[in-house]
């Protein structure tokens, strides 16, 4: 299928469900702090584009730094337990502890250790972000062609040599896979860590417009958030297929979490 | 020479007078009217501020503060950002996370219980906020409307906490009120669909229940837990024993803006609430006005009249204290005297168009 038809697949997609939403409330009229029509929803942007301009760049700054840091530590966490397997034992139940810790719960504590500023969202994002990073990583970096180890033995590479020609190579579609699940998480990262204590980004936005009953507003965030998202994602898709273009297309596509 | 020196000195003390006179006048006004000039020397204090919860109608007096400049004019620099509710607040004021907070006092009975040092030291909502509302179709106007109704609340509702000790003052059966356990922002939309009959929540959240009870045709109703024998006190700014001990001075300096921006808010609430909005625009003018009068009214109560914004009465305090200490779930004991200081707050600061 042509990347052309794709994109036009998936804005009729969009604007199909936008118009049945349109369609919905025009039928069934629900009061507004119910369900606000898309209508509403945009011309609520459109009245304040300078708000929302500022606080999706702060919830943009959160979400990439975070990244950042949750991918760099994912990395360098699953090249470790790779390198040395017995690392696995120590390094595991910690990544699983932090894991299934609820980040909602440990945000407030962030931000009595880091305080109200920028620290403990980007903490959240990349806390989030971390766990795909690893685990697709560690699958990556081991499901490695054994006859190509052998061969690189053989022709006595040194392990760094094998490494970075070989593992590290063969794993990218694999570690490509846990960032694009990874982009995604740190922007629902960014936003918990706006929730319990920031004062600027889309989810502060959220929260300020549930005081008000504001669903219009709620809902303009809630677009931007998911329009951040996508173009995270489609930033990270775009920067395989430049660096891995060998890979093959099932990989490249969004993973269904 | 005397006489000439007796002149000198006579039109030198009366130019010094003039000059105390007018710098006098001009305090005494910026006092009432606008931000004092500095009065600190030294460098900019950085100070972590924390509101109770997001920001809204009634915290504009804070943000007056630091814009009109009365804060940064006794040396401090404040960062507001915000707690999830006062228990949280008092919380990460107890961890030094923050400076000062603003917060219930019930918060700061729980944390003494806990045996955590902390004060309140100005008090701001003087007409305890926690009402019960209802739609007029089935409506609840006093406390016995709650009987075989099914009432909003989410967990920890100082109107849940509270409602033994509504029955018992006002003669009805708490068992007979049918608590809903529901997330707190959506008790208005809640309320308006017909989900529940009622809902405990503060009086500042009025806006909120008339939007949506407008869009279906109905009318907001309530009661105050205030008029009806519970008249407690509730927020107000509090601070760590350990702060006040080693900065009593810090703590003055933020209580004297604080105070004089509070007066200063009553007496120009239109604009105290675009200030508000210069520092939030995504707050929406008509609600945060209607919420800050609200705050207003249960701060300019006779007591403020008499003796200022700030300190609170003893007896009161005590009252409230024992309120708390029987319907919440208080570790160890506290003792009223423990649980607040007056002489941190200027002396009858009020504003100008009561005072």
């Amino acid at each position: 299928m042509t990347r052309g038809r794709r994109g036009l697949r998936l804005a009729a997609g969009v604007v199909g469900l936008l118009v049945l939403w349109q369609l919905v409330v025009l039928a069934l009229r629900p009061p507004s702090f119910l369900v606000p029509s898309p209508l509403s929803v945009l011309a609520e942007l459109a009245r304040r584009p300078q708000l929302y301009t500022a606080q999706l760049w702060v919830t943009f700054l959160e979400t990439l730094i975070g990244f950042a840091a949750g991918c760099a530590l994912g990395l360098v966490a699953a090249t470790l337990v790779v390198r040395w397997r017995w690392l696995e034992d120590t390094l595991y139940p910690l990544l699983l502890f932090l894991q299934v810790v609820p980040k909602v719960a440990i945000a407030p504590l962030l931000i009595v250790w880091l305080g109200f500023g920028l620290e403990p969202r980007v903490v959240v994002a990349a806390l989030v972000a971390f766990f795909p990073v690893v685990i697709d990583t560690i699958t990556g970096l081991r499901n490695v062609d054994e006859e190509l180890i052998e061969l690189v033995t053989v022709l006595c590479c040194s392990r760094r040599q094998e490494f970075w020609k070989i593992r590290f190579p063969s794993a990218l579609p694999s570690i490509f896979s846990g960032l694009k699940v990874a982009v995604t998480l740190a922007v629902i990262g960014a936003v918990i860590g706006e929730f319990v204590g920031g004062s600027s980004g889309l989810g502060y936005l959220i929260v300020l417009a549930n005081t008000q009953l504001d669903v219009s507003m709620s809902f303009a965030a809630l677009v931007l958030l998911s329009a951040l998202g996508l173009a995270l994602f489609g930033a990270v898709s775009l920067l395989e297929r430049v660096l891995i273009p060998w890979a093959p297309a099932q990989a490249t596509r969004a993973p269904i979490t | 020479m005397r006489e000439r020196g007796s002149e000198t000195t006579t039109r030198r003390e009366f130019l010094t007078r003039a000059a105390l006179a007018t710098a006098g006048l001009a305090a005494a006004a910026c006092g009432a009217t606008g931000p004092a000039a500095r009065t600190t020397a030294g460098p900019t204090r950085s100070v972590q501020f924390l509101l109770d919860v997001a920001p809204y109608g009634k915290h504009a007096m804070f943000y007056v503060a630091q814009q009109q400049g009365y804060w940064p004019d006794r040396g401090l620099h404040v960062s507001i950002a915000h707690a999830e509710g006062s228990a949280d607040n008092a919380s990460k004021v107890a961890a030094g996370a923050a400076d000062f907070g603003f917060a219930d006092v019930s918060a700061v009975v729980l944390a003494r219980g806990k045996g955590q040092g902390l004060k309140e030291i100005c008090m701001l909502t003087y007409k305890s906020l926690v009402c019960a509302f209802g739609l007029d179709t089935n409506p609840i106007q006093r406390p016995q409307d709650l009987v075989g109704k099914s009432i909003g609340s989410s967990t920890g509702d100082t109107g849940l906490l509270l409602l033994p000790a509504l029955a018992r003052i006002n003669h009805f059966d708490a068992s007979q009120v049918h608590v809903v356990n529901i997330e707190h922002l959506t008790k208005p939309a809640a309320l308006a669909q017909g989900r529940i009959d009622g809902a405990f929540d503060y009086y500042t959240s009025l806006p909120a229940y008339q939007a949506a009870a407008q869009q279906s045709g109905k009318r907001v109703t309530h009661f105050l837990y205030a008029d009806y024998g519970l008249n407690t006190y509730s927020n107000g700014i509090i601070a760590r024993d350990a702060t006040l001990q080693k900065d009593a001075d810090l703590a003055r300096r933020f209580l004297d803006g604080l105070a004089r921006a509070t007066a200063w808010t009553v007496d120009h609430p239109d604009q105290a609430t675009r200030i508000l909005l210069q520092a939030q625009p995504a707050l929406s003018f008509q609600v945060a006005r209607e919420q800050l009068q609200i705050a207003i009214e249960h701060l300019m109560v006779p007591e403020v009249l008499r003796h200022g914004i700030g300190p609170v009465d003893a007896g009161t305090m005590r009252f409230t204290v024992d309120t708390i200490e029987r319907y919440f779930p208080v570790a160890g004991q506290v003792k009223a005297t423990d649980v607040y200081r007056n002489d941190l707050v200027p002396a009858g600061v009020l504003p100008q168009k009561t005072g």
